[in-house]
């Protein structure tokens, strides 16, 4: 994906990583600029290529979520986007968003 | 296995057999306390029985196997109640040769408090000790007596002060693997059934199982689970992190209580998340830990020792539910502050969700002030002192709500709901609505899964679909953090069932299971004259909106009412 980072044009993203995700990524949150037009799953391979260690989770939330029933299809990331959950990852990027990446947790 | 009946009034003891062998937990308090009570009965009256009940694969090292089942009718709720608990008690009492205990009638007034101590054996199994100066100990207290006077050979399970009281808040504590009294059967008010029976506290003899199948296939079951387990990673995130790990995600749902419910998200939510408290336990370190089993052979070990500055415990463990109840639903961030709360909640012997859901109603009648940690420290204390406020603070959020004048009161059936705003996480909002339970998080939580949790459609069979399971685990002994592991591959649990018992168990025996226990529930409240009516959201839910999204309660009456239809 061509880099649009450094402020050279494009949308600033704010991400934010949780728990064993922050653990893997050695950060708990950063700024990224993703080209115009960029998808949520662009900003995903984005970060699996920074962080090479999220590809322990089996696939950087690439995926997009099917049915609770075929856990084949389970994204291995809870994504939220600006407070919503993400359920397709081919949801397009804007200016100023913040996704926020959970593994997959239980337990409450 | 048996059945171990003991009769209060009379003061004796027998063992009967086990008619089901696969039955116990959550399956075995329905079944006796449908068929064997009267729907109708006072709940703190003679006529309620205590049902403890552990799991058909408890006692033989499996990983998660050993939950007690507590089952009685409910001074809060006025329906069935079946609340468990980890810790020690339900493997020994497996081990013991029992698969329950049912405890019925009441002590007379003149012998109480009583221990009981189960020792097991065909002759005199139980023994009748007088305890007249076990009254009032707070539950820490308590532990150390009972070690004082009857040694090391017993796990056990006791009531403190607010059980004595009979405080519909009140929990009934279980020794943990280490006898310390810091695992809870905590929602429905069953430490004051058992305060209304005149017992202090439960002591089941420690004894190696003698019952573990020896044959290859079960072997081979158990160690494909095991496998399993270890290998899913859900299990790193609980054992670094624990429920707590789950306070952010559900501040990004915009679902967090803050200041009773009337808002979503708490701006001191990352004090109180999985992160900190992971970073403030290491940097304490003493007897502080962030990864604690509750039971015996759990391998997935989601809970925690807090530690105080110095590094000595300050409390144990301190879970998910009550940061949100007793901290953000407080506007209390500070966790120091969360865990003297949680700690005094634990001595007393109360329930922390019911609890935290009260001071929320009491700070909003004006009471105290939100964020105010001490005085809400004090008003707890004042609990366990059995003041006039203090009584009334004791009986949960509902009848306190009510007396006060507050009208946004966060319970179903009487029952507080617990630190997921049904606004923001729908599907939850259902389980509330509809479990036999009352407002119960652990009866259906469905902010796992992956949907969209704002939007009502598909949170009822979201709903049903996790109920049925995990009334199918309760009944089975078992954590529901198994889930994230089992519950896609059901037969990793029925091979285990089959191989034990020489029975053929299909994996939908499990569903199957999960219904018929929710069946009888359903029945069992219906006879104590809880209606349709009851399976509702207070309406504020309705009224008011959550967050800049305008969140509220949608889902209509009809798909609630609809629910078990088929």
């Amino acid at each position: 994906m061509p880099d649009a980072d450094e402020g050279r044009g494009g949308l600033r993203i704010n991400v934010r990583f949780y728990n064993i995700v922050a653990d893997q990524a050695g950060r708990r949150e950063e700024e990224r600029w993703v080209p115009e037009g960029s998808a949520i799953a662009d900003l995903m391979r984005d970060l699996a290529a920074r962080y090479p260690a999220l590809g322990s989770f089996g696939g950087l939330g690439t995926r997009r979520y099917a049915s609770a029933d075929d856990p084949s299809s389970i994204n291995p990331f809870r994504l939220f986007r600006n407070g919503r959950i993400v359920l397709d990852t081919g949801e397009l990027l804007a200016d100023g968003d913040e996704i926020r990446i959970f593994p997959i947790i239980s337990g409450g | 296995m048996k059945l171990l009946r003991i009769d209060l009034t009379r003061q004796q003891a027998m063992t009967e057999d086990l008619a089901d062998a696969l039955s116990g937990g959550r399956l075995l308090t329905a079944e006796i306390l449908t068929r064997e009570i009267d729907p109708g009965c006072d709940p703190l009256e003679a006529g309620n029985p205590l049902v403890f009940a552990a799991g058909a694969l408890a006692g033989w090292g499996i990983s998660d196997a050993g939950r007690l089942s507590v089952g009685a009718k409910s001074p809060l709720t006025g329906g069935i109640k079946e609340s468990n608990t980890g810790g020690d008690v339900g493997d020994q009492l497996a081990n013991l040769g029992y698969r329950g205990a049912i405890v019925t009638g009441a002590l007379p007034a003149d012998v109480s408090p009583m221990v009981l101590v189960i020792d097991g054996g065909d002759a005199d199994p139980v023994r009748f000790v007088p305890a007249p100066d076990y009254r009032g100990l707070w539950l820490e207290a308590t532990a150390e007596r009972l070690k004082a006077d009857f040694g090391d050979g017993y796990t056990y399970l006791a009531i403190g002060p607010a059980g004595e009281m009979l405080m519909p808040s009140a929990a009934i504590c279980a020794g943990d693997v280490h006898g310390g009294p810091y695992r809870f059967a905590a929602r429905g008010g069953l430490g004051a059934v058992m305060g209304s029976k005149g017992l202090k506290a439960l002591l089941i003899r420690k004894t190696k199982s003698t019952t573990r199948p020896r044959t290859a296939e079960f072997r081979a079951a158990v160690t494909t689970y095991h496998k399993v387990l270890a290998s899913n990673p859900r299990i790193e995130v609980l054992r670094k992190y624990g429920t707590a790990s789950t306070v952010m995600l559900v501040q990004s749902l915009g679902g967090l209580p803050t200041h009773n419910f009337s808002q979503g998200t708490f701006a001191e939510a990352e004090r109180l998340s999985g992160e900190a408290l992971h970073e403030l336990i290491t940097a304490r370190g003493g007897e502080g830990t962030p990864t604690e089993s509750c039971m015996a052979t759990c391998v997935i070990q989601c809970s925690n020792i807090y530690p105080d500055v110095a590094g000595r415990r300050l409390v144990a463990p301190m879970e998910y539910e009550t940061l949100g109840m007793c901290g953000s639903n407080l506007g209390i961030g500070d966790p120091d502050a969360v865990a003297r709360i949680n700690r005094l909640c634990n001595e007393l012997g109360l329930d922390t969700i019911e609890v935290g859901a009260t001071l929320g109603v009491a700070a909003e009648a004006g009471v105290w002030a939100f964020g105010d940690a001490a005085r809400a420290l004090a008003l707890v204390e004042e609990i366990g002192q059995g003041t006039v406020l203090g009584r009334l603070l004791g009986q949960g959020c509902y009848i306190a709500g009510r007396t006060l004048g507050v009208r946004r009161i966060p319970a179903v059936k009487r029952q507080a709901i617990s630190a997921y705003d049904p606004r923001a996480v729908k599907g939850t909002g259902v389980t509330y609505a509809t479990s036999p339970m009352g407002g119960d998080h652990t009866a259906g939580l469905t902010v796992f899964a992956p949907v969209d949790h704002h939007d009502r459609k598909g949170q009822v069979a979201l709903s049903r679909g996790t109920q049925t399971t995990r009334a199918a685990y309760d009944a089975l002994g078992l954590c529901v953090f198994l889930l994230g592991s089992t519950a896609a591959r059901p037969e990793l649990i029925t091979d285990m069932l089959a191989a034990a018992y020489d029975v053929p168990v299909a994996p939908s025996y499990l569903a199957e299971m999960g219904r018929r226990v929710i069946d009888l529930e359903r029945d069992f409240n219906r006879r104590a004259g809880l209606t349709e009516a009851t399976d509702r959201l207070p309406g504020f839910f309705t009224t008011e909106t959550l967050g800049p999204d305008g969140g509220q309660w949608d889902v209509p009456d009809e798909e609630l009412d609809g629910i078990w239809a088929g």
